[in-house]
């Protein structure tokens, strides 16, 4: 490989592997970097300043951050299909043959057209889409949105579909530990010597946070021995769990944990085996958030510019990562921590050209370099520079403006606790002016916020918070040890100033970086009466970036504050809530996405079925045969019309096995469905079946179905496919909560029974085929709605005389397991008469033909009464539904009721939801009289022929109404007749 | 002239979707397990203590109390909700002398065609159901005669153990193949072997 020059890049230290070079594109361009690099490092020691242009100005951005915080150095990862906008060059994980674009540039990121934004800049202030793109309102969706999205886009999806896996999964434990910087790490390492159940999740892809970073020692040696150290003695702990590139998003009731594992975002494709992210549910006994803080900036002119960084990020740069993010630096502190910046730069032999620190009569906390001048009490108002990087600032010290020439800009005003995981069940952070952050105030359940995340600065306050944390988490949840002797380690200075923009600056100096608001933009909202924080935020846009503000939020409030002339504790801050870092959805669908979304029934026939070219339609999580072509059908409906004619002509075999069914036994049995049908059950005859109604509390039909008598206490009933659980729930239920002192059980065995259907004048043949001498299936023996158990080879097998198209017919329920074997039987006797196979089209058809009620009629808003199966209740007994079904409108002739409509022309399609209105009424809904509930073309009648609901129905047969369907196009002249179409008299059964 | 009923071919709910094979050192071992009864056991009444001694009477197994497992003999109970248990038997006969002894004190229903069990096991079981189930597996809190009822990759089962890191599993036999679609993908990364079906237990 030939690698590229890394000018930048030192020539000794960092935490990178030399000997494994690493080739990556940025637009276009190859660079080389190293194992152990980010791409935002490896851009760096390649000498690349320029990452991108900013949101709304399209202003030249460098980086800003070395981490998750990052505002400027978003890039558009990858290409074509896995093409990841937003994506944070600080903590993308270089790998070899990475490929990233710059983004909101055009047409390239050197020769941006739409920088001129900044020309018009004050056009564009706070509030500027409210203003100017109010008039008028039909041109916002057509001109103005698209045309803002065009300019102001941050990045482009691809658009296509995401070729990766993603997981869920979910993890218990008794500590968990967020972060693995100093207090993370002593925290993870002394509930795990305690014996307790550990998971210690970091972002990165190394543990050790800022240990990793700076140039501090532990127990006399560098940090990074401490750090590899404590990293093997957890991996050799068996109950503790290491999870790198897991980013904790969310925290929820039942100390429940959000966390996004990053398990093959740095390869350049994912190996066939692993998912691309996985998202943990964590539920953690006890958490120790050891999150840390981060650095916040300082606003003054220019304050963007490529080459101005945050002092933490340059540390990092520089130690961890051994790129130089300049030649010659300016620092410009608030903190006693900047100050470190200056000897860290020096060792990697930068000049630093002078230390600015605003806190007047400061006594500096480290020495300055002989190189650098100090200016104590100044301040920077002003950074020069432009595409290619900061050139130098104005610094205004005394009165006098200094003019200090530098490529390189570090700024720290100071840290912010990570507050967020704290706030998202309902905590609130608090203003501390000591430290002159927020931090964490009311703590989620089973919390302890360790180290700089709770505003203990020092790297030896880290380490005690993190063990004694570690050490009380794992006490709480059960597992007790003696406290270890601490690692010794600096108690380095660690005060700031509440010091967060330079007033004397004139220009626009950011406080929200990522979506380009400025002091200015501040002062405007207060101006326009925006001063409420929650205003604030939507007026300007502050944080509300991808990046959340994670840098640039307590400036903005810090400034809001003194513009309302109230203290920031007074003002408060905005609510965080999940995910604390993007996530992509993918992640939150994991595995079930496409027709993974919902698990699929099979049936057990389901290959038998396909073996005869089945169309398979999708009922409820099942897929059944919707019916099966022959050559020379033109389509689904000359199928179904075919199968329709041989089972009334001949016999047709068909698969009901999804019925619910559902075993009910017990001396109380027949009470029991005495009390929830609202016909008798406790009269059946042992051997008999009957067609039952159920209704739910409030008088309106809930489900029906037959239900069988198979001995004194032995009931099997069968509901609908799509209400079988419903049923099932409704009946425990009843047993449950109603009458816990019925002696009756209830199980489902819609699973333990394959179920077909054989039906029409020659099903008695086919079955006597089948079945042999295993039972006698004359009409004697069997009758109509007779129902009998009987063994058949290996198995005792069920046969019901029931039937549905009307013709004679029966259902035969098998153990599943010969499901398979018993319908190639069925199918193979059904060939020998004539018949064949048929699918739920089919069977729709014929009981649309018996004017039987299904799904569309059963919807929930119908009654007995509507249906026309009034006569059903029985005034002999109580049962649910029958006193709110008795209600006078409820049983009022005007309602919408069942009847049957023939169209003038048989050839005129009735589809199911049409309107029924009187002819020559106006086409409105005050003139709707109802509308169809199930429409099909009845062969038998050799015309379409529908179901319909329609006001009075069945006192206006005979009367012609027009049938207006103006989605589909529809409209027609239809005769209302009696609901039963075929056979009326219900003689066919018996054929 | 019907054919011979005993000649009818019979189907297990995964036997068209497992191959038997993979590698030795695989992460995750599976095998179905077939042929023997399983019934689902509910309460009738109120009369608990009877149930349980009728059926200790009848197998040596006390029913057990919440979500608990017993085994003895070719027998496992399984509690698997208020008042029920699922009861697996090593052959048919022995759910029949069952049967006769439970009498009207409850409800034992033939279930062994509604479900498909799984034997799961390999050094990587736990992480696995890691990626289906919301239940704590660690062998402190999950053990041998402990029986979970619960949801796996949105689909219903029962999991349990037979011995220390070999789990159980019954689903709905329709469900097999989704449930078997989110097992291969999870396992991909550990390697799958799949091994001959083997009697229920």
């Amino acid at each position: 490989m030939n690698e590229r020059p890394q000018p930048n890049r030192l020539a000794g230290g960092g935490i990178i592997d030399r000997a494994k070079p690493l080739a990556f594109q940025f637009d276009g361009v190859p660079f080389s970097g190293y194992d152990g690099d980010t791409l935002a490092s490896a851009l760096m020691a390649s000498g690349v300043k320029l990452i991108g242009r900013s949101f709304k100005y399209h202003r030249p951005r460098g980086i800003f951050s070395a981490g998750p915080e990052e505002p400027n150095a978003l890039v558009e990862l990858r290409s074509d299909a896995r093409q990841e906008p937003n994506t944070k060059a600080t903590t993308t994980e270089l790998f070899d043959g990475l490929v990233a674009n710059s983004q909101n540039r055009w047409p390239s990121l050197a020769f941006d057209l739409l920088s001129l934004n900044q020309l018009g800049g004050s056009l564009l202030s706070a509030g500027f889409y409210y203003k100017t793109f109010m008039w008028p309102a039909s041109f916002w969706e057509k001109v103005y949105e698209p045309l803002i999205r065009r300019a102001a886009g941050l990045g482009a999806a691809s658009g296509l579909d995401d070729p990766d896996r993603y997981e869920k999964a979910t993890a218990f434990c008794d500590v968990l530990v967020i972060g693995s910087g100093p207090a993370g790490l002593s925290a993870a390492l002394a509930a795990g010597r305690a014996g307790a159940r550990v998971i210690l999740c970091e972002d990165d892809f190394r543990l050790g946070g800022r240990l990793l970073a700076e140039t501090m020692t532990v127990d006399e040696a560098p940090a990074l021995a401490f750090v590899e150290k404590a990293e093997a003695e957890l991996a050799s702990l068996p109950q503790v769990r290491l999870f790198r590139r897991t980013h904790v998003f969310g925290v929820y009731d039942g100390n429940t944990y959000g966390a996004l594992e990053k398990v093959a975002d740095h390869y350049p494709v994912p190996p066939d085996h692993l998912p691309r992210q996985r998202l943990w549910r964590i539920v953690a006994k006890q958490a120790v958030n050891a999150m840390g803080a981060i650095e916040r900036p300082i606003a003054f002119a220019n304050n963007d510019r490529p080459g101005v960084m945050l002092a933490s990020a340059v540390r990092t740069y520089v130690n961890r990562f051994a790129a130089t993010p300049g030649s010659r630096a300016v620092i410009f502190t608030a903190s006693d921590d900047g100050w470190r910046t200056a000897s860290d730069l020096t060792q990697a032999g930068v000049t630093v050209a002078a230390i600015i620190d605003p806190r007047a009569g400061n006594t500096a906390p480290a020495s300055a370099p002989a190189s650098a001048e100090a200016f104590s009490g100044g301040r920077i108002i002003k950074a020069y520079g432009g595409m290619s990087g900061v050139r130098g600032v104005d610094v205004l010290y005394r009165g006098k403006r200094h003019h200090i020439v530098c490529d390189l800009v570090a700024v720290s005003g100071g840290w912010n606790p990570q507050i967020g995981l704290t706030t998202h069940v309902g905590g609130r952070p608090s203003w501390n002016d000591d430290k002159a952050a927020f931090v964490p105030g009311t703590l989620p359940p089973g919390m302890i916020v360790a180290g700089a995340a709770s505003g203990a600065f020092s790297l030896h306050a880290c380490l005690a918070a993190g063990a004694a944390a570690g050490t009380k988490a794992a006490a709480l949840s059960g597992k007790s040890s003696a406290a270890a002797p601490l690692p010794r380690a600096e108690d380095e200075p660690s005060r700031a100033a509440a010091f967060f923009h330079v007033a004397e600056a004139k220009g626009k100096a950011f406080v929200d970086l990522q979506n380009d608001v400025t002091v200015s933009d501040v002062a405007l909202a207060h101006r326009e009466g925006y001063s409420a924080l929650e205003h604030l935020k939507r007026y300007t846009t502050l944080g509300m970036a991808t990046d959340q503000g994670k840098t640039g939020n307590l400036i903005g409030q810090a400034l809001m504050a003194e513009l309302a002339g109230k203290s920031i504790a007074e003002l408060g801050t905005t609510t965080a809530r999940p995910p604390h870092s993007p996530l992509a959805i993918g992640a939150l669908a994991g595995l079930h996405r496409g027709k993974h979304f919902k698990a699929t029934r099979y049936l057990a026939a389901h290959e038998r079925a396909l073996a005869h070219d089945a169309v398979m339609t999708e009922a409820g999580q099942w897929l059944r045969p919707s019916f099966f072509p022959r050559a020379g059908e033109a389509d689904w409906l000359a199928a179904a019309s075919r199968e329709a004619r041989t089972v009334r002509n001949a016999v047709g075999i068909c698969d009901v096995s999804t019925l619910g069914k559902i075993d009910i036994r017990g001396p109380d049995a027949a009470l029991l469905l005495d009390r929830v049908y609202t016909n008798l059950f406790s009269t059946l005859a042992v051997g008999k079946a009957r067609y039952g109604l159920m209704l739910r509390d409030d008088g309106f039909v809930m489900d029906d179905g037959t239900t069988a008598r198979f001995g004194e206490h032995h009931y099997v009933m069968s509901t609908t496919t799509v209400n079988a659980s419903k049923v099932m729930q409704h009946l425990e239920f009843c047993h449950q909560a109603l009458w816990p002192q019925l002696k009756v059980a209830m199980a489902s065995v819609s699973e333990q029974w394959a179920q077909f259907a054989i039906a029409g004048p020659k099903s008695r043949d086919v079955l006597a085929a089948v079945l042999g001498a295993s039972i006698d299936v004359s009409d004697a023996a069997l009758p109509y709605m007779g129902v009998a158990a009987f063994s058949f080879g290996p198995m005792t097998a069920r046969l019901f005389r029931l039937s549905f198209s009307g013709e004679r017919a029966y259902e035969l329920a098998v153990p599943a397991r010969y499901g398979a074997g018993v319908h190639d039987r069925l199918v193979k006797a059904a060939a020998d008469f004539g018949g064949c196979l048929y699918g739920l089209e089919a069977l729709n058809i014929m009981r649309i033909e018996k004017g039987h009620v299904a799904g569309n009629e059963l919807s929930g808003r119908t009654t007995a009464y509507d249906l026309g199966l009034h006569r059903m209740l029985s005034t002999k007994k109580d049962f649910i539904g029958r006193t709110l079904a008795a209600r006078p409108l409820l049983c009022e002739p005007g309602r919408q009721r069942l009847v049957g409509l023939k169209p003038r022309k048989a050839q005129d399609r009735l589809r199911s939801g049409a309107h029924i209105l009187k002819p020559g009424a106006p086409l409105d809904a005050a003139h709707d009289e109802g509308y169809i509930t199930s429409g099909a073309f009845s062969p038998a009648l050799d015309s379409w022929i529908a179901l319909a609901l329609i006001a009075h129905g069945p006192e206006r047969f005979g009367e012609i109404v027009r049938v207006y369907d103006p989605v589909r196009d529809g409209d027609t002249l239809a005769e209302i007749v009696p609901h039963i179409f075929v056979d009326p008299k219900g003689e066919r059964v018996h054929g | 002239m019907a054919e011979a009923a005993s000649n009818l071919s019979s189907a297990s709910p995964f036997s068209s979707l497992l191959r038997i094979g993979g590698a030795a050192e695989a992460g995750i071992v599976v095998a179905e397990r077939t042929g023997c009864g399983l019934a689902s056991l509910t309460l009738i009444g109120d009369d608990l203590a009877k149930l349980s001694q009728v059926v200790e009477e009848a197998i040596g197994l006390a029913l057990p109390s919440g979500p608990k497992r017993v085994a003895r003999d070719g027998f496992c109970l399984l509690g698997s909700g208020p008042k029920s248990w699922f009861v697996l038997a090593r052959d048919r006969s022995l759910m029949d002398r069952l049967a006769t002894a439970i009498g009207t004190y409850g409800a034992l229903v033939d279930q062994s065609d509604a479900y498909g069990v799984l034997s799961v096991s390999g050094a990587k079981a736990r992480a696995l159901f890691e990626k289906g189930l919301s239940v704590d597996l660690h062998p402190d809190v999950f053990g041998c005669a402990d029986v979970a009822v619960t949801l796996c990759a949105q689909v219903g089962i029962i999991l349990w153990q037979a011995e220390e890191a070999e789990f159980r599993l019954a689903l709905y036999r329709s469900f097999a193949a989704s449930f078997w679609h989110w097992l291969q993908e999870s396992a991909a990364e550990y390697g799958l072997r799949v091994e001959g079906m083997t009697g229920r237990g």
